[in-house]
C-alpha cells in the first residue's frame, strides 16, 4: 500500500517538476495586439544607458557593476598625514544562469594601485641564485568580498552558498559606499572594529534567506548560515632596520589576531552559525536581531567560542531618518587561549646573540593584535533629506533625478574590555599578560550632496578621542598616532554603477 | 524495510514541496496587460484604448513639468468607462531600476490622483520588494501637487532604492502625461 502511494506521489513530483520547467520560461510581455510596439521598448534611464552593462536576455544575463570611494582627509593628530585616499574600488558581477539561479561576486581593490612580481632563477657564481622582488603600493589589498550562488525556491526560501556576508548588524550587509552619506565607516564596523573583523566581513558557507510579507504593512527578512567562521590566525611581518651605532635589525614578527575564516581547508574542525532576523512593522521602520556563535581557536589550541550579538534599527519619518546599530563580541576564555598559545609556541621572542652576530640583530617575535575579551559598541546616525528649490532648479542639481542636501550627524562609541596590551611567554609559561579597558568616542557632522542613489559628495568633520593619555593607535586601525584626540576634516565622493 | 519506505516517502514529499514552490516562484511577470486592466477597471463596462502621439508643444510642456525629456513621443492610455462616464485612466509604462526596465501600470482618477500602481514585470535581480502592497499603496491618492518624492512622501525599500526611485519617476511621469492629455494642463 505504501509502495503504491509512494509511486503515485513520485508521479505527482515528476509532474510538478515538468510544470516547474514549463513555468520557468518567462512569458513574453505583450501589451495588446493593437498597441504600438514602441510601448514595450525599454525607456532610457536618467542614470544613463545601463544596457551597456548588461549582456543576455531576461532569462540569462550577466550584469557588471561596482562601487567605490575616494576622499581627502586632514587631521590634527601627530603622525597622521593629510592625504588623498582611493579608499576602495569594487567590481561586481551578477549572473543569472537560469531563471531562479544566480551568482554574485564582489572583487575589491582596497587602496590598491599596483602589484608587480619579478623572479629570476639562474646558475651563477658556482651555485644557484634565486631572486624575487615584489613591488606594490602601501596598505593595498585585493579581496574577494563576496562570491555566492543563490537558488530561489520562493521569495521566502532561497538557498545561498559561497562567500556570503555575515549578517551581523545592518552595516555589514549594506556596506556599499554609495549608500552612505559620511565618508568614513563606523568604529563598530570598521575603525576599531567591534565586529570580530573589519567590514565587509564575509565567510564561506551555506544557508538560507528569505522575505516574508506579513499582511499589507509588515514584512520579515531572515538570513541564516553555517560557515567556516573567524579564527585566531597569524600574519607574518618582516622588518628591516638600519640603526647606527646599534646593530642593524632583521625582525620576523608573527602578529596573531582574529581574521576571517579560510576559503580553503579550515584550520579548526568546527563550524559557526550566524543569522539575522529583521522585522518591519511598517514601511520605513525595521528592527533587526543578529547573532554569531562558533569556535574561534585553531585545532592546535584549546577550543573556545566566540559569541556575537547585534541589534539594529532604522526608522524613516518623511525626510528624517534615524539609523543605529549595537554589537557585542565576546571571546570566551581568552586567558586560557593565550596560555594554550604559550604552551605551543614556547616563547614569544627569540634572537641571535650579539657575539654570534655582532653587526646584525636577528629576532623573531609573536605579538597579539587587537585581542580583547569583550568588545561592544554602537553608532547612531541622524539624517535629513533637504531639497531646496535653488538646488533642483540651478545648474548644481539640474538633470539629476532627485538632488538632495543631507545634513548628517553620527555619534558612536566602542568599548574594549580586557584589551591585551602585553603578552610574554618564556619556556612555555606565560610570564606577562597585561590587559586594560579602553574606550573610543567619535562624533561626526557632515553634509552630503546626493545627485541620485548612486552618487554622493560628502563633507564631514570628525572628532575622535580615547582615554586620557592613551594612544588612538592602540585602539583604532586608521589613526596611527600617539595622541589621544584627533580632529579630522574629510571630503570624499562615493559612487556606484 | 518499513523504515526505509518511510524515509523515501519523506524525501519524495520534501522534493514535491520544493518543486511546487519552485513552480510558484520562477516568474517575474506579475500581471499581463489584460489582467492588469481587468484588475484596475473591475467595475467598468468597457476599456477603451487611446494612443497619443505627442506634439512638440506637449513634449515641451512635459519637459517643463518633469525637468527632463520624455523618453517616448507616443503614449497609450486605457480609459475605463461606464456608459459615457470615465471611471479612470491607466498608463502602462516602463522605467529602468538599476539595469533593467520595470514595467508597471498606474491608474489615475478623473480628478488626477493616483488610484493604484501595480508592478507588471520585474526584471532586476534584487529589489522585487517594490511590488509589495505596502510600498505601492504609498502612491494612492497622490497627485502632481503632492510632489511625489523618495525620502519625502514615499519611503524607499531598503536595499532597493533604485527600484523605488524608478517607481517614483514613473508615477510622476504618468501624472504629468495625464495632466497634459486629460487634465487642465492640456496646452
Amino acid at each position: 500500500m505504501l509502495m503504491k502511494a509512494q509511486k503515485i506521489l513520485g508521479m505527482v513530483v515528476m509532474l510538478g517538476l515538468v510544470a516547474a520547467s514549463v513555468d520557468a520560461q518567462d512569458p513574453e510581455l505583450k501589451i495588446t495586439p493593437e498597441t504600438n510596439s514602441s510601448e514595450t521598448a525599454s525607456t532610457d534611464s536618467k542614470y544613463g544607458d545601463k544596457d551597456l552593462l548588461r549582456f543576455g536576455n531576461d532569462k540569462q544575463y550577466v550584469k557588471l557593476g561596482g562601487y567605490g570611494s575616494i576622499r581627502f582627509s586632514t587631521d590634527t593628530a601627530e603622525a597622521v598625514k593629510d592625504t588623498f585616499t582611493f579608499r576602495r574600488f569594487v567590481l561586481t558581477t551578477d549572473a543569472k544562469i537560469a531563471s531562479r539561479f544566480r551568482i554574485y561576486s564582489e572583487l575589491e581593490f582596497e587602496r590598491f594601485r599596483k602589484i608587480e612580481l619579478e623572479r629570476n632563477v639562474e646558475a651563477a657564481e658556482g651555485g644557484l641564485t634565486i631572486e624575487q622582488e615584489i613591488e606594490g603600493t602601501n596598505q593595498s589589498e585585493i579581496a574577494l568580498e563576496q562570491a555566492w550562488f543563490e537558488l530561489e525556491f520562493a521569495k521566502y526560501l532561497r538557498f545561498q552558498g559561497g562567500g556570503v556576508l555575515v549578517p551581523i548588524g545592518r552595516f555589514n550587509i549594506n556596506h556599499d559606499d554609495n549608500i552612505w552619506n559620511l565618508p568614513r565607516r563606523s568604529l563598530v564596523d570598521r575603525g576599531v572594529p567591534v565586529l570580530p573583523t573589519t567590514s565587509a566581513w564575509d565567510e564561506l558557507g551555506f544557508g538560507f534567506n528569505g522575505d516574508v510579507e506579513l499582511g499589507e504593512k509588515s514584512a520579515l527578512n531572515y538570513r541564516i548560515y553555517v560557515v567556516n567562521g573567524v579564527v585566531l590566525d597569524a600574519e607574518l611581518e618582516e622588518v628591516v632596520k638600519t640603526r647606527d651605532p646599534s646593530r642593524d635589525e632583521l625582525e620576523f614578527e608573527g602578529e596573531f589576531g582574529i581574521s576571517t575564516g579560510t576559503f580553503s581547508q579550515d584550520i579548526k574542525d568546527a563550524k559557526a552559525v550566524t543569522g539575522r532576523i529583521a522585522y518591519s512593522p511598517f514601511l520605513g521602520h525595521e528592527i533587526g536581531f543578529s547573532g554569531y556563535w562558533g569556535r574561534y581557536t585553531p585545532d592546535f589550541l584549546i577550543g573556545k567560542d566566540l559569541t556575537v550579538f547585534g541589534f539594529d534599527w532604522l526608522s524613516k519619518f518623511g525626510n528624517f531618518d534615524i539609523e543605529a546599530e549595537y554589537v557585542v563580541s565576546h571571546f570566551a576564555g581568552l586567558d586560557d587561549v593565550l596560555t594554550s598559545f604559550g604552551e605551543v609556541a614556547g616563547q614569544t621572542e627569540a634572537e641571535v646573540e650579539a657575539e654570534d652576530s655582532p653587526d646584525l640583530e636577528t629576532k623573531i617575535a609573536f605579538e597579539p593584535s587587537g585581542l580583547s575579551s569583550t568588545k561592544h559598541g554602537y553608532w547612531v546616525e541622524l539624517r535629513y533629506h533637504f531639497r531646496p528649490d535653488w538646488l533642483t532648479n540651478s545648474w548644481v542639481g539640474k538633470n539629476f533625478s532627485d538632488p538632495q542636501l543631507i545634513p548628517v550627524v553620527r555619534w558612536e562609541q566602542a568599548f574594549l574590555r580586557g584589551l591585551v596590551t602585553d603578552f610574554e611567554v618564556v619556556d612555555r609559561t606565560v610570564i606577562t599578560l597585561e590587559k586594560e579597558n579602553r574606550r573610543v568616542d567619535r562624533i561626526t557632522a557632515g553634509l552630503a550632496f546626493r545627485l541620485n542613489p548612486l552618487a554622493v559628495f560628502q563633507l564631514a568633520y570628525e572628532y575622535t578621542q580615547t582615554n586620557d593619555g592613551e594612544t588612538l593607535a592602540s585602539v583604532t586601525n586608521y589613526l596611527p598616532t600617539e595622541d589621544d584626540k584627533n580632529h579630522s576634516i574629510l571630503f570624499g565622493t562615493a559612487f556606484g554603477f | 524495510m518499513e523504515k526505509k519506505h518511510k524515509i523515501n516517502f519523506l524525501v519524495i514529499l520534501i522534493l514535491g514541496l520544493l518543486a511546487h514552490q519552485a513552480a510558484q516562484a520562477q516568474t517575474t511577470v506579475y500581471l499581463r496587460p489584460e489582467q492588469a486592466l481587468k484588475q484596475l477597471f473591475q467595475g467598468s463596462q468597457e476599456v477603451i484604448q487611446e494612443k497619443h502621439d505627442l506634439t512638440s508643444e506637449r513634449l515641451k510642456k512635459a519637459k517643463e513639468l518633469l525637468k527632463y525629456d520624455l523618453p517616448k513621443s507616443s503614449y497609450t492610455f486605457y480609459l475605463g468607462k461606464t456608459g459615457t462616464h470615465v471611471d479612470g485612466y491607466a498608463l502602462i509604462d516602463e522605467q529602468i531600476g538599476k539595469v533593467s526596465p520595470i514595467t508597471f501600470v498606474s491608474r489615475i482618477s478623473p480628478q488626477g490622483k493616483v488610484d493604484a500602481v501595480e508592478i507588471m514585470v520585474y526584471r532586476e535581480s534584487h529589489g522585487g520588494e517594490v511590488s509589495s502592497k505596502r510600498f505601492l499603496n504609498q502612491f494612492k491618492a497622490k497627485g502632481l501637487n503632492d510632489e511625489i518624492r523618495l525620502h519625502g512622501n514615499i519611503i524607499n525599500i531598503t536595499g532597493a532604492t533604485l527600484s523605488s526611485q524608478a517607481l517614483v519617476t514613473g508615477v510622476n511621469r504618468a501624472l504629468v502625461l495625464w495632466k497634459i492629455l486629460y487634465g487642465n494642463g492640456n496646452p
